[in-house]
């Protein structure tokens, strides 16, 4: 299926306009295997909007998706958990009611609705019950199994929908503020837990605002600004363009409405986490520490 | 032996009733709330009066007909249908009825009008109903469980999250769908054949407004709430001695109270309370799982 | 023709104000509210009630009536609504529309008592039975009061709408209930108001209903409700001027079929009008592009 020499993912020429509104603007980036790219702009940028497209739940207004050089833009949504690409939402979406490992292995079920994988589901649930098991034990969520997942706190919450997304077996994973709301020990567990991910091969797409995080695990940095690139590039180099700093603390988005969509940012985030218009410049690349959040 | 032949016509009743309420809880349970299958029950119930007067057929072809008939019909309605959501698909389907309902009145050959078709030969039989109700309550009971049982789940509380996880919320909701206007089909042909008189009096706004009562008063995470409510709203004009105003009064009183306070119906009920149960039992002698057993209880007393 | 065209008018405007009240409790609060019907019922079997013994002047009939079915409207609310919206969003809507098909069946049930599932007309006294001529139109004294009460009661709805303060906060959440909630506008306060205002139609409507064609029994607010239900989706969810245009364009299409002879099929060309609008645009004519929320 897969085009030899052909990067995880190619991105080419997407476009998302709501009504008049252009959210995403003609973006092109490529991502390789086993790498993780951060998606980062000011407030209202565009990415939350592009990870929907990558995602396929909005649907790219123009522009292609290739992952593994073969287009996916038809795809309907559910396709691309067969085709290896899976995500978690900014605001969590578990579902409270079911036990944490049941949640875990909504990820293990396979999209068919066949009736004889039907007929053999419960052959198959031990497996699942074990994989799941394995999963959690791996990101130490093991001894809350058994919980209803809504009354887990919030930054397991975290944990377990990125468990989720694991069970899917994804190459691309995307990831939406995985550590928004985030203590810093818990922040520095995820960062861990990201790194541990990229060895396993699993290429990720980190939509962040927490600026030290993004600078410490990414390879790559793609920059949104008004829907468009910006920049891309290396995390250190892209630090250092003008214009990107420009986009930062530049003083024209002061009284610009967000061109994203609306309800795009989530009650959830920290109000000073973001890197706000008049904020705090840029880390210096090599000084990226875990411990202080931006803000 | 008495008691039988005396409220056969009820028992019959009964278990018509639990199939029709199985169909709208199987929709309502992947968060489609559809009225639909009650129009399919009286379409399944004119096609099988039709067939048992003008054919010689048996019992069963005439349901095969008719669910295959259904089947293909509530195909035909869902493509448009379907993609609607919430309250403006429940309306669609409301919408589906009431045409469904005037068409029958309209159409006096095959429906007799508003008087509706008398002198239907009656081919249904309890044991044919019990049948029929097991044959629902098998399916629908895979249906609820593991891996089928988490999709619809999902699909019910978050659509979104259900796609990204790989789940064909499309074909399941067709699916459902369709599956529930061919139970709900099968269901009105076996009282079209059971009381020898069917008119689309049977079916009309009424008729979904207690059947939905059923649903929910019964509990509408399961078939068995269905099951549950369905027996219990049939039978209960014959334990308090006929069917007066305040029976109704009591379950339209029953039905606020189950959305508000009991969202999972009585059948959530009675489950915590097995839970609660086990919990003090297992108390008791000392180690056990009364942890797990607790956190049942407490998934099931949730929301 | 003219004839036909009158009647269509009235009939119109009474379709309008029991749609609107329905339409406005939907698309603002997301409460469909399938005991509407049962409340226009219950109007009706009010000004019934009162009339029974003694006339009554019209005007004072439907002060009592608008004002005692929208405290009704308001109770049912509280009682059997508002501890859904507190348990929050998760199907909030459905577990609504559930609760008021229970709220139906109490107040049907009540009303089958009251009249003994009989048929009852109001007393001809409370209203002049005088017939005017103008340009070979026959109009009843009693079409002229429909026609003022109905245009009335749009009109001081659109001015509410237009101009009060919960009139705006109304049209906030209608436009973004987030941004609306942000800006502090009161739940507490304005899902009553509007539950009253919505009540104080459905009853008015029933009284006019009784007038127009003379009965009052239980059952009478079962056909408006589905007709609402069909004018709403005709003219998109709680738009105002979707549901006077769906009301009239049902209310001609009705009388159309009546006058040429397929008075059977009235109903069936209703829905079959809902059907082709939810294939074509299932928003309705006047309805907005919702932006999908992610």
């Amino acid at each position: 299926m897969s085009t030899a020499g052909a990067p995880l993912l190619t991105v080419e020429g997407v476009t998302k306009r709501f009504g008049g509104v252009v959210a995403v603007d003609d973006v092109a980036f490529t991502v390789e295997e086993a790498t993780i790219t951060g998606l980062v702009g000011p407030n209202g940028s565009g990415k939350t909007t592009l990870l929907g497209c990558l995602s396929k739940m909005l649907r790219p207004t123009a522009g292609r998706m290739l992952l593994r050089g073969v287009d996916y833009t038809a795809e309907p949504a559910h396709r691309l958990r067969r085709l290896g690409i899976a995500r978690t939402f900014q605001n969590i979406r578990l579902l409270p009611g079911l036990s944490v490992r049941e949640n875990v292995t909504l990820g293990l079920d396979a999209d068919g609705v066949g009736v004889r994988d039907w007929l053999r589901s419960r052959r198959r649930e031990a497996d699942k019950r074990a994989q799941a098991d394995r999963l959690l034990d791996e990101l130490g969520l093991a001894e809350h199994a058994d919980r209803p997942a809504g009354a887990l706190p919030y930054g397991l919450q975290r944990r377990v929908e990125i468990a989720r997304a694991l069970a899917t077996e994804p190459s691309l994973l995307l990831l939406d503020e995985p550590v928004a709301g985030m203590n810093d020990a818990e922040i520095k567990e995820i960062a861990a837990g990201l790194v541990a991910m990229r060895r396993r091969g699993i290429a990720m797409i980190l939509v962040e605002h927490h600026l030290d995080l993004v600078m410490e695990v990414c390879d790559a940095l793609v920059v949104l600004d008004f829907g468009r690139v910006i920049a891309t590039g290396r995390p250190a180099e892209v630090a250092r363009l003008p214009v990107v700093r420009e986009a930062y603390f530049g003083s024209r988005h002061q009284d610009h409405p967000p061109a994203d969509a609306p309800g795009a940012h989530g009650a959830h985030r920290l109000p000073g986490r973001e890197p706000a218009p008049g904020g705090e410049p840029l880390p210096e690349p090599e000084g990226g520490s875990h411990g202080a959040a931006v803000g | 032996m008495g008691w039988f032949e005396a409220n056969e016509a009820l028992v019959q009743l009964t278990l018509i009733n639990m199939m029709l309420a199985a169909s709208l809880q199987v929709t309502l349970n992947a968060g489609m709330l559809s009225l639909a299958p009650v129009a399919a029950w009286g379409v399944g119930g004119f096609i099988a009066a039709n067939l048992a007067i003008d054919t010689q057929l048996a019992l069963g072809p005439i349901l095969l007909i008719v669910a295959v008939a259904v089947a293909a019909g509530a195909f035909l309605v869902a493509l448009p249908i379907l993609r609607l959501r919430g309250l403006a698909f429940a309306m669609a389907t409301l919408a589906v009825l009431l045409i469904v309902g005037s068409l029958s009145v309209t159409n006096r050959e095959w429906t007799g009008g508003s008087l509706g078709l008398y002198g239907i030969p009656v081919l249904t039989t309890t044991g044919a109903l019990v049948v029929g109700v097991v044959a629902v309550a098998l399916v629908l009971a895979r249906i609820e469980r593991r891996e089928m049982g988490r999709r619809v789940e999902v699909l019910r509380l978050d659509e979104a999250a259900a796609r990204t996880l790989g789940v064909a919320v499309d074909r399941i909701r067709l699916a459902l769908f369709v599956l529930a206007a061919t139970i709900a089909g099968v269901s009105g042909a076996l009282s079209a054949l059971a009381f020898n008189n069917f008119s689309s009096q049977n079916f009309g706004f009424d008729r979904a407004v207690t059947t939905l009562a059923m649903v929910v008063i019964g509990g509408t995470r399961s078939w068995l709430g269905a099951f549950l409510g369905a027996f219990l709203l049939t039978f209960s004009p014959y334990w308090f001695d006929q069917f007066d105003v305040w029976n109704k009064v009591a379950y339209g009183a029953m039905m606020i109270a189950v959305v508000g306070w009991f969202p999972d119906g009585l059948l959530g009920l009675l489950r915590s309370g097995i839970g609660r149960l086990r919990a003090a039992i297992d108390r008791g002698p000392g180690t056990g799982t009364g942890a797990t057993t607790a956190v049942a209880a407490g998934a099931e007393a949730r929301s | 023709m003219t004839q036909q065209a009158l009647n269509a008018v009235v009939l119109g405007g009474i379709y309008t104000l029991f749609a609107l009240g329905l339409s406005l409790a939907w698309g603002v609060l997301r409460i469909l509210n399938l005991a509407h019907g049962a409340i226009a019922t219950w109007g009706a079997i009010t000004a019934w009630l009162l009339t029974k013994e003694r006339v009554l002047p019209l005007w004072l009939l439907v002060v009592i009536v608008v004002l005692a079915m929208g405290t009704l409207n308001v109770v049912i609310d509280q009682l059997a609504f508002r501890r859904l919206r507190r348990q929050g969003t998760e199907q909030l809507e459905t577990r609504v529309l559930l609760a008021s098909v229970g709220v139906v069946t109490i107040l049907l049930a009540w009303a089958e008592q009251v009249t003994k599932s009989d048929t009852y007309s109001l007393p001809a006294g409370i209203f002049s039975s005088r017939i005017y001529e103008v340009v070979g139109v026959r109009l009843k004294a009693l079409d002229i009061v429909i026609l003022v009460l109905s245009i009335g009661g749009m009109a001081l709805l659109a001015h509410w709408i237009r101009n009060s303060r919960n009139g705006r906060a109304l049209r906030a959440i209608a436009c973004d209930p987030e941004t609306a909630s942000l800006m502090g506008i009161n739940h507490e306060v304005l899902t009553p108001v509007t539950m009253f205002v919505s009540g104080g139609l459905a009853g008015m409507a029933g009284l006019l209903i009784a007038l127009a064609f003379h009965v009052v029994h239980a059952y009478m607010g079962d056909p408006l409700m589905l007709k609402a239900i069909a004018i709403i989706i005709l003219g998109g969810i709680g738009s105002v001027a979707g549901a006077v245009v769906g009301a009239y364009a049902l209310a001609f299409g009705e009388t159309a079929m009546v006058a040429n002879d397929h008075a059977s099929l009235r109903d069936v060309v209703a829905f079959a009008f809902v059907v082709l609008i939810l294939l074509v645009k299932p928003t309705g004519l006047f309805g907005r592009q919702t932006v999908e929320r992610q």
